[in-house]
């Protein structure tokens, strides 16, 4: 076979095999259908297995063809409503179809390979039809050759078959001669065969020996049909072939029909409808290409990036020098021009004329020294800004250029979800279980490294569902469950990754079963495993050899599976768990990246080496300062936690994980030394005794930098429901890395998922936050209980509303805090960067400028008394005019519930004291202070129509509560309070009169949207304006609201925003 | 009589030669990222023009001591089986590459050497402190012996 022949060959194999996988869920829906099966589906299951007879013919592969021609038969005389479809057929067509798959996995050895078992599965189809030998003359034209074929005669079934079987051939020799010839010949044939009857006896001869007669003689021999002729000197007319089988009439003319096709077939080398449009070229917006071609692009894809990020860093080194260089320059000059002035002025000075000289001479040693500046600093941001445009067209082209690529390599999930009917269906057969399969999201794409991989844990999977999972359905029955069983498949996106959902509706797993053999096993203690929760227990099953089935059978239940299934989704860098309730089912929910080469990462560093941490992984980052450690970082049950948002959050710091020496940077000396410290909590350093005098140096003269250098920073990750911080020295940017596979020698290292090359072209190792926990000996289960404890005491204070508050200082020991909610953003801006424009300061942001507004100026508290070079801005949402409010320091964001204390502090801006923590905290009124700061925007004068109004005040939250009765005593209106909506009620029932409620939603004893649907209900207040407020944007109670009869909907301390509407409800 | 090439280099004081055929070049430039948790003998990654290179101490590995990087410390990069199987080389050269891109780090890199098959000799029990299940033979040179290393052996590894 040339090499031409070669690849058209191996074209058919792929379209075949893709015809076979398309067969299969047509097979399904016939064996569903088979009362009523359609023409169109049998058609096309039809032209997919002639293609298949077509194309392998025309290769002289027999036994492909052979077998796949018997199945054509088969559905040809259910095409032509010669038989119906039976359960036995449906089966023999899937037996058929495996062997074919198998055939067409080796084409080089199927002809070696037996097919009679899967071809005499056809017989019961086909016993009454003609038959036909198999000619299995490999390599010629058999086609070609015409032969008759007969049926068995008067020969015993048996006989020929075992003839057959001995790979004899079965021949009608018939021809008109006398007795003596005949027994002359008869001789002659037992040289080359077996005669199995003559007919008539040569010693019977009718109408005597010399006499011519019609003689038949059966004939068994090894001798081909094409050679029989000649051994037996007979002409081809007299000899046919005997078979048992049958065969249509019209072999000839059919053969030579499917050579055509199956040239064309070949040829064309295409898919799907070329076996029944024979040569017609159909234009495809289609091409295949092989694996290893996108394979290569992809690398060269990624060394493209590599290459466009080590790029962007040099061109941006460039530019920071010319920056420099520039700087320079300019300093220089400002230099020559300030010694010029200097020269001019002395030489009047003293009356020794105007310098000149001196000047020019000064002038020359300047151009002097801007020259060799030149030659120096060599570049001029001139020269490199261009560049940036080009670098960012580069940087766009090379990414979109990447994702395109990686988008080839997608293939959709129904790729391997497919499969699993045909699993089902054989395996329900097997188990005697009725199971109805579900699939959803087959067109979710994934990488094509993936989906291959995902085959064997999903087949791990579901095979456990139907043998374990799934009840026998008089079992099911009896539980009042369908009797049939059902299992789904889905696939779907969720946040940046593909999760597959492996659920059945059967017994689940007895968790306390689970518990029991993890016991017995001794893999954990008794007293262990009682303290652990039951997702954790569950994850048992993930390990090697576990299994809690009571038997073992040939589908599952040898505990080889489900940790098969958790490496390999491991390896493919996804996470898998188990969700199970006895008795209602069981869900595996696989989390799967998208594509596996080029993942973002956050770079980090320990001890100055640099380490990769994959986005998808990653929660947040958290740095905590020096002198809050102390306070945040805890001890449970030995190992370091940190209180993030009220939650515990296990630490785990990178460099004692992966055994290196930790290192830090001595502020006073500026030496590295090694971290001796044992507890994250612990202050560093402790042998080191550091006097008074020089901390008190430091805190004075370096303090940022102290609190930076010894603050904590931690990187919180997640693992399905689990998260930890991994502390690490210091935190830089985000990069797209390309991920590198280990080598066999590093594969025991758990702590890392495969290495990457950096933009400056080091190798970077890729953390794997499974493996880091495992290494680090994580025990969630702990952590959680301690959670849920604090829960638990919690639970009380939690049930009422919460603020979520912003704290900072302004240079002095006072703490100050804002609602969150009306927080746009806080920037970090550097003080020098403030432009002063008469006694007003200015920041340029979102190209707008932002007045700035410094609190002491304007309300009763202490100036600051330190600044730095950076100062914080924060900039307030909810209002027409923002001003951005100067902090020093921003100090946390936390949940607190604030009860005000109006007692300690008085005046406008000021809302009032809390104390939170222990700490006097002195709550800011954003309004109050622009309106003091800016009165032409925020002053009363613009406030004019509500004044006087009787407004009814609905608001449990003391908080919310003094903020809302200030912003409505500020427009002018008297305001009554109701501390719940059935005081509310009663106080709108008590005969006073009110312009308009107000009302918060979440209240106690009637809320918010009870209260106005029986204010609305009663019908006795009328149109009473009525104004919901919420803390939320969400707006699920909008739409409740409204149609309980609010009139407006509002988000709580947006003030502009009430006094509007209540000027539009109720204004004069 | 088949004469093959070796590429000489030195470990301390002790001279050791592998087969051409499966060095891809020596590389001078030495940023090797450490990995911690890594076997001994592992001493990092090097990154060779995009492809990561396992860098293995080929002292540690042959039972000697640790390397001390000096500006004489090279590493051998070798070809993997893929590389080599793809050139068509005699498939036992083959058999003794890595599936890894997989780097010697040494203290010195020596003269090629040539060697008719009947001028290699046996190995002895020892050399130096190298056993002898890391040998194949010995090549005897003016300078001294050259110990023809078990590639294939060297970088099978427990995993």
């Amino acid at each position: 076979m040339d090499i031409k022949d070669k690849d058209l060959l191996n074209e058919l194999i792929i379209e075949s095999q893709e015809h076979i996988a398309n067969i299969e869920p047509d097979l399904l829906v016939l064996e569903r259908d088979k009362d009523a099966v359609s023409d169109e589906l049998i058609n096309k299951i039809f032209r997919a297995i002639h293609s298949i007879k077509g194309g392998f013919g025309f290769f002289g592969l027999e036994h492909i063809k052979e077998l796949s021609h018997t199945m054509e038969n088969v559905l040809d005389l259910v095409r032509n409503r010669k038989i119906s479809v039976t359960d036995s057929m449906i089966e023999a067509l899937f037996k058929g179809i495996d062997k074919l798959k198998l055939l067409l996995q080796d084409v080089d050895n199927s002809d070696s390979t037996s097919i009679s078992e899967e071809c005499s599965l056809f017989d019961p189809f086909l016993t009454d039809k003609p038959a036909e030998t198999k000619p299995a003359d490999k390599g010629q034209e058999t086609a070609a050759v015409s032969k008759k074929i007969v049926g068995i005669g008067s020969l015993n079934q048996d006989t020929v078959k075992e003839l057959v079987k001995r790979g004899k051939k079965v021949y009608r020799l018939s021809f008109k001669t006398d007795s003596k010839t005949t027994a002359k010949r008869v001789e002659e044939y037992k040289l080359l065969g077996e005669i199995l009857s003559i007919t008539p006896d040569p010693d019977r001869w009718p109408g005597g020996k010399t006499k011519a007669a019609d003689v038949e003689i059966y004939f068994a021999s090894i001798l081909e049909y094409e050679l029989i002729g000649a051994g037996l000197g007979l002409q081809e007319s007299e000899i046919e072939i005997v078979d048992i089988k049958a065969i249509e009439t019209s072999v000839q003319s059919d053969r030579k029909k499917e050579i055509k096709q199956a040239e064309a077939v070949a040829k064309a080398a295409k898919s799907g409808a070329a076996g029944q449009t024979g040569g017609t070229v159909e234009t495809s917006d289609t091409l295949r290409v092989r694996v290893n071609l996108l394979n290569n692009l992809m690398n060269l894809a990624g060394e493209l990036v590599l290459s466009r990020n080590q790029l962007l860093q040099n061109v941006n080194r460039k530019i920071e020098d010319a920056v420099d260089a520039d700087r320079i320059r300019a300093i220089v000059e400002r230099a020559v021009a300030d010694a010029m002035q200097r020269v001019s002025a002395a030489s009047q000075r003293r009356n020794i004329g105007s310098g000149d000289q001196i000047q020019t001479l000064i002038r020359k040693e300047a151009q002097a020294v801007s020259q060799s500046l030149d030659a120096v600093l060599g570049i001029r941001l001139g020269d490199v800004k261009g560049l940036n445009v080009i670098l960012q067209n580069v940087d766009r082209v090379t990414s979109e250029m990447q994702e395109n690529i990686m988008q080839t390599r997608l293939q959709p999930v129904s790729v391997v979800f497919n499969k699993f009917p045909r699993v089902v269906r054989d395996l329900g057969r097997d188990l005697k279980k009725e199971v109805k399969l579900e699939i959803e999201g087959g067109d979710v794409e994934l990488d094509k490294s993936i989906i291959e991989l995902l085959s064997d844990p999903l087949n791990h999977i579901v095979r456990n569902s139907m043998d374990h999972g799934l009840e026998l359905p008089d079992d099911r029955e009896e539980m009042g469950k369908n009797r049939e069983g059902v299992i789904k498949l889905r696939a779907y996106h969720e946040s940046g990754k593909v999760l597959i959902e492996i659920s059945d509706d059967g017994g689940g797993v007895d968790v306390k079963r689970v518990r029991e053999k993890a016991v017995e096993r001794s893999l954990i203690s008794r007293d262990e495993v009682a303290t652990m929760g039951e997702k954790e227990v569950l994850l048992f099953l993930f390990m090697p050899g576990f299994s809690t089935a009571k038997q073992i059978s040939a589908v599952s239940g040898r505990g080889v599976g489900m940790d098969v299934v958790k490496t390999n989704i491991e390896k493919l860098g996804g996470t898998v768990e188990i969700d199970s309730e006895l008795g209602k089912g069981t869900r595996v929910i696989m989390k799967l990246p998208l594509t596996l080469a080029i993942i973002p990462s956050l770079i980090v560093s320990v001890a100055e080496r640099r380490f990769a941490i994959p986005q998808v992984g990653l929660e947040e980052l958290v740095r905590i300062r020096a002198v809050d450690v102390a306070s945040k970082i805890e001890t449970v049950h030995g190992s370091a936690v940190l209180r993030l948002r009220g939650k515990l959050l296990p630490l785990v710091r990178l460099a004692d994980v992966l055994g290196m020496d930790r290192v830090f940077v001595d502020p006073d000396s500026g030496e590295k030394k090694t971290d001796r410290r044992e507890r994250l909590a612990d202050r560093r350093d402790p042998a080191v005794q550091v006097s008074q005098e020089i901390l008190d140096k430091r805190k004075a003269t370096t303090d940022r930098r102290y609190h930076s250098g010894s603050s904590v920073k931690v990187v919180v990750l997640k693992l399905a429901d689990n998260r930890f911080g991994l502390v690490v020295d210091n935190v830089h940017d985000n990069e797209e890395i390309i991920v590198k596979p280990l080598s066999g020698y590093l594969k025991k290292c758990q702590a890392y998922a495969g290495s990457a090359i950096m933009g400056d072209g080091a190798v970077a190792m890729i953390l794997d936050s499974l493996g880091l926990s495992t290494l680090a000996g994580l025990r969630f289960s702990d952590i959680e209980k301690e959670s849920q404890l604090e829960k638990d005491r919690h639970a009380k204070v939690q049930l009422i509303e919460q603020q979520e508050l912003l704290t900072f200082r302004n240079g002095t020991s006072e703490i100050f805090a804002v609602d969150l909610s009306m927080v746009a953003r806080v920037e970090k801006v550097l003080v020098k960067d403030i432009e002063k424009i008469g006694d007003k300061e200015f920041l340029k942001y979102d190209d707008r400028s932002l007045r700035l507004i410094r609190m002491h100026h304007h309300l009763p508290i202490q100036p600051p008394t330190e600044e730095g070079e950076e100062i914080f801005v924060i900039v307030p949402k909810l209002v027409k005019h923002p001003l951005g409010i100067v902090a020093t320091n921003v100090e946390d964001v936390f949940h607190a519930q604030v009860t005000l204390d109006k007692k300690n502090v008085k005046g406008t801006g000021i809302l009032g004291t809390a104390m939170i923590n222990k700490k006097m905290i002195i709550m800011v009124d954003v309004y109050g202070l622009f309106e003091l700061a800016e009165p032409e925007y925020y002053g009363v004068g613009s406030l004019k129509g509500i004044e006087g109004k009787k407004i009814l005040l609905a608001e449990d939250t003391t908080f919310f509560r003094t903020v809302e009765e200030n912003y409505l005593k500020s427009f002018g209106c008297s305001v009554e309070i109701a501390r719940d909506g059935e005081e509310a009620w009663q106080k709108l029932n008590s005969g006073e009169l009110f312009d308009a409620l107000v009302t918060d939603i979440e209240m106690p004893s009637m809320n918010g949207i009870e209260l106005v649907k029986k204010i609305r209900e009663s019908g006795k207040f009328g149109s009473l304006p009525i104004v919901m407020l919420t803390a939320l944007k969400a707006d699920r109670f909008r739409e409740r609201g409204m149609e309980a009869g609010a009139d407006a909907y509002e988000l709580k301390l947006d003030k502009e925003q009430l006094r509007k509407t209540l000027l539009k409800l109720v204004g004069k | 009589m088949a004469e093959r090439q070796f590429t000489t280099f030195k470990l301390g004081n002790d001279l050791f030669g592998i087969d051409i055929l499966l060095v891809r070049e020596i590389n001078r430039s030495l940023q090797i990222t450490p990995v911690e948790g890594a076997p001994e003998f592992v001493t990092g990654l090097l990154n060779l023009r995009g492809q990561i290179v396992t860098v293995i101490d080929l002292g540690v590995r042959l039972g000697l001591n640790k390397r001390e990087i000096a500006d004489t410390t090279r590493c051998i990069i070798l070809k993997t089986a893929q590389e080599l199987s793809n050139k068509g080389v005699d498939e036992k050269i083959v058999k003794s590459a890595s599936a890894d891109q997989v780097g010697f780090l040494v203290d010195y890199v020596g003269d090629m050497v040539a060697a008719a098959e009947n001028e290699i000799a046996p190995p002895p029990a020892n050399l130096g402190q190298v056993s002898e299940k890391f040998l194949t033979g010995v090549v005897k040179l003016e300078q001294g012996l050259v110990g023809l290393l078990d590639v294939g052996r060297i970088l099978q590894v427990q995993a």
